[in-house]
């Protein structure tokens, strides 16, 4: 089928092909290209099986330029764990790829890792006492050859850690754990003070965080901020 | 923007239901009022400080409250804010919301203090969650104008 009829299809398309075009001029395209491996003929028969709510949301992710789909998947499937303390130093939530799908990692692996996540907590404790920076966001605290730990610590003292392997050969931007852990620290707070039933230090039970948690490990197609 | 006047209705049902005289009939139990206020503290300042960075010291966090939380509550700001760099804090409001709506003048001025627990109560919770073990006191100095001290337990 040609480009033209395609665009006289219907109006969907053609805002989509508006996203597109407007994605040639930055260069999350070239990447997005790579990624999917997308000839011209192909992409034209992608934007017709999409569907229009699909379109939208394709449209809204290409909108935000500096948004990198691609880093953020890449990103996101290498995720190894997730922990949220409380400002009372008692972890409330923790999820490791282990719990997820129990073949990627030995149980070994996950207490090894666990054990890695408690030791970078004395390592925002230092970083609690500077007075420079004082961005929730504290970057990158802890690195081995086989992992990195990005953390957040709030003004009321919630600590989230993220551990991300780096065997994966990607190099990982820093705006995409800043990005993840905010959307975290969003959600946490949203379960701890709208709900009615939580109690303050107990441990975080949420579909709604579980769902989110899950888009981070990857494992959902969900890139929404 | 929700209406102001929700807020000024709800506490008044508040102190209606919450405050019962206590064994010794000259004072009142504001303690269950108190601890209402505590836990609506704690977790609206949670919410509030979602995108703040996080605090230097005690004077940061006292001026935080005394700013940006009294001003998502009470739409205004404390007046005045002192403290003896030792721990207390004297914070002046000249015109508290609860207060102003009652009187003026010295009529109703024995039964003002239980409409002051609630907030005492909001404070503490505040500085609960910020990490600072305190104790809120409220007086009504001059109607409609009152006072809260901020004593901060250092553990």
């Amino acid at each position: 089928m040609e480009l033209p009829t395609i665009i006289k299809m219907v109006p969907s398309v053609i805002l989509s092909f508006h996203g597109l075009l407007m994605a040639f001029h930055g260069d999350i395209c070239e990447s997005y290209f790579n990624f999917f491996k997308c000839s011209a003929r192909k992409l034209q028969h992608l934007i017709i099986s999409l569907s229009n709510a699909a379109i939208l949301k394709f449209k809204s992710i290409l909108d935000k330029s500096e948004w990198d789909v691609v880093g953020c998947l890449q990103f996101r499937m290498s995720v190894l764990a997730l922990v949220i303390v409380n400002s009372d130093n008692y972890p409330v939530f923790i999820k490791t790829r282990h719990d997820y799908d129990k073949s990627k990692m030995s149980a070994e692996e996950n207490m090894n890792i666990l054990y890695n996540m408690n030791a970078t907590l004395d390592i925002i404790e230092e970083r609690q006492g500077q007075n420079q920076n004082r961005d929730p966001y504290l970057g990158l605290l802890n690195q081995c050859e086989s992992y990195k730990i990005y953390g957040l610590l709030s003004a009321t003292r919630i600590k989230i850690l993220l551990m991300v392997s780096t065997n994966v050969s990607v190099m990982f931007r820093d705006s995409e754990a800043r990005s993840t852990l905010k959307q975290l620290y969003s959600s946490y707070i949203d379960v701890t003070t709208y709900n009615p039933f939580y109690c303050p230090g107990s441990e975080v039970q949420s579909k709604k965080l579980e769902e989110l948690v899950k888009s981070v490990f990857g494992l959902t197609a969900d890139y929404n901020r | 923007m929700i209406d102001e006047v929700l807020l000024d209705l709800l506490h008044i049902e508040l102190v209606n239901t919450l405050v019962t005289p206590s064994s010794n009939k000259s004072e009142l139990n504001v303690t269950e009022l108190e601890n209402v206020g505590h836990s609506t503290g704690y977790r609206l300042i949670e919410r509030i400080t979602k995108d703040s960075h996080r605090f230097k010291d005690e004077l940061d966090i006292m001026k935080f409250i005394c700013k940006d939380f009294w001003s998502v509550i009470f739409k205004k700001q404390i007046d005045n804010l002192r403290t003896n760099h030792q721990g207390i804090y004297v914070l002046l409001d000249h015109r508290f919301r609860f207060i102003s709506n009652i009187s003026s003048s010295k009529q109703f001025i024995e039964l003002m203090p239980k409409y002051l627990a609630f907030s005492c109560g909001l404070i503490r919770g505040a500085l609960g969650n910020l990490g600072f073990n305190a104790i809120v006191t409220g007086e009504v100095v001059k109607p409609p104008s009152c006072r809260f001290q901020v004593q901060i337990n250092k553990t």
